[in-house]
């Protein structure tokens, strides 16, 4: 899954590490807007009074009133880091797929689902990061091409299509599950199309593309099942357990909306500060 | 909808959990994992370009490979590798998104205000 120093010529590593690094230093910023503010003057009280007095805020159904009553301070910036390292191990367990071939998840679907784009993409980040530069695992000068691989592509796809399909499939925890599953194999199959891009424009060896492409997509589709199992088991105990956490208003699509950088602080909920930036719409 | 109350102590021991479970995760990785090529090698060999891989520039780092210095027992030194690379990972997400958020602070510190938009 990670792609080894020396598969892709000098021009095509340059210019995708220039593109990850423009990539991830936005979603830095974006996660830095959207974190919850654990600091004594943003008290539970200011942020209950200004939206009695904003209306307009309330009429978003289900979400006022749950960030009320649960206060958890600091919960947003833990919860990335545990699934940060949910995603490491999880990239270490290598399940076979077909014979003498073997596949890992790649967790990105996973993450865009339950914190969002712009944290999503700053956990798949660290960990890319790491795995390249402490354990040798993707090239040093393929971790651009491997950063838009699997962080920037797998979770920006992976959070548009995973709020679509939940509109088709409704918010039960099947549909959830189905949902997420969908999304979780097309990230994977998205991943490995982004690999045959820069294979084909930029690769070191020049292939034939149909055999290269059957090959890379049909192993990869394997994978991606496993993938969607996987991301679809683990969505749909939390849509059982803790519905709350994938958030109410998801379905609202605010996704390509700015965060807004005077928007006041808000709910300190668990909830609020994953989803912080979804739910910045029904406020300004 | 089922409610429980997170308070820091429960956020606290959710974590310890949730890295309890991923470092035993690792562990099992070292007995369990696959250790025939990933998807992209067996993609190289099929088409015959594994060749064009370099050596990985740090591949005599102590960690390398998942490896651990200094353990006989390779899938021992899996999990050990691995539970490093796991808490570092936290460490550095939440590390990083703390350091982000008191950079971001000032825009943010004043209390709320309501805007022309909102009280529409």
């Amino acid at each position: 899954m990670h792609i080894p120093d020396g598969f892709l010529g000098v021009p095509m590593s340059l210019g995708m590490g220039l593109i990850a690094a423009g990539a991830v230093s936005f979603a830095l910023r974006q996660a830095a807007l959207e974190q919850p503010l654990p600091s004594p003057e943003d008290s539970f009280e200011d942020s209950f009074q200004d939206s009695s007095g904003n209306v307009s805020a309330l009429s978003s159904p289900g979400f006022s009133s749950l960030a009320r009553e649960e206060l958890s301070i600091e919960a947003g910036a833990p919860v990335a880091g545990l699934l940060a390292a949910f995603v490491f191990a999880a990239q270490m367990l290598n399940f076979p797929v077909a014979a003498g071939t073997s596949g890992h998840l790649i967790g990105a679907a996973l993450t865009a689902v339950l914190i969002g784009p712009s944290l999503g993409i700053v956990c798949m980040t660290i960990v890319v990061v790491l795995q390249a530069f402490v354990f040798a695992d993707g090239g040093l000068t393929a971790v651009g091409a491997n950063l838009i691989n699997l962080a920037v592509i797998p979770v920006l796809a992976s959070t548009v299509l995973f709020r679509l399909l939940r509109r088709v499939t409704g918010r039960s925890p099947y549909g959830v599950s189905l949902a997420a599953a969908i999304t979780a194999t097309v990230s994977v199959l998205l991943a490995a199309t982004a690999f045959f891009i820069e294979f084909s424009l930029g690769g070191s060896v020049s292939l034939d593309t149909a055999s290269f492409a059957q090959s890379l997509f049909g192993i990869h589709l394997l994978i991606g099942l496993g993938e969607g199992a996987a991301t679809a088991a683990i969505i749909g105990t939390i849509a059982k357990t803790r519905p709350d956490l994938l958030g109410d208003s998801l379905s609202q699509d605010c996704f390509l909306e700015d965060s807004n950088r005077t928007a006041p602080p808000r709910q300190m909920s668990l909830e609020a500060g994953l989803f912080r930036g979804e739910k910045s719409k029904g406020r300004r | 909808m089922k409610k429980r109350k997170l308070t820091s102590r429960t956020v606290r021991h959710c974590l310890l959990g949730g890295l309890g479970i991923c470092i035993a995760l690792a562990f099992l990785s070292g007995f369990f994992s696959s250790s025939a090529p990933d998807g992209l090698e067996r993609v190289a060999i099929d088409e015959g370009f594994t060749q064009a891989a370099h050596e990985h520039a740090l591949s005599k780092s102590p960690l390398s490979g998942y490896s651990s210095p200094g353990i006989e027992d390779e899938k021992t030194g899996t999990g050990i590798a691995g539970a490093i690379g796991i808490l570092a990972s936290f460490a550095a997400v939440w590390g990083l998104l703390r350091v982000l958020s008191w950079r971001a602070r000032p825009a943010r510190s004043h209390p709320p205000r309501l805007t022309p938009e909102s009280q529409k």
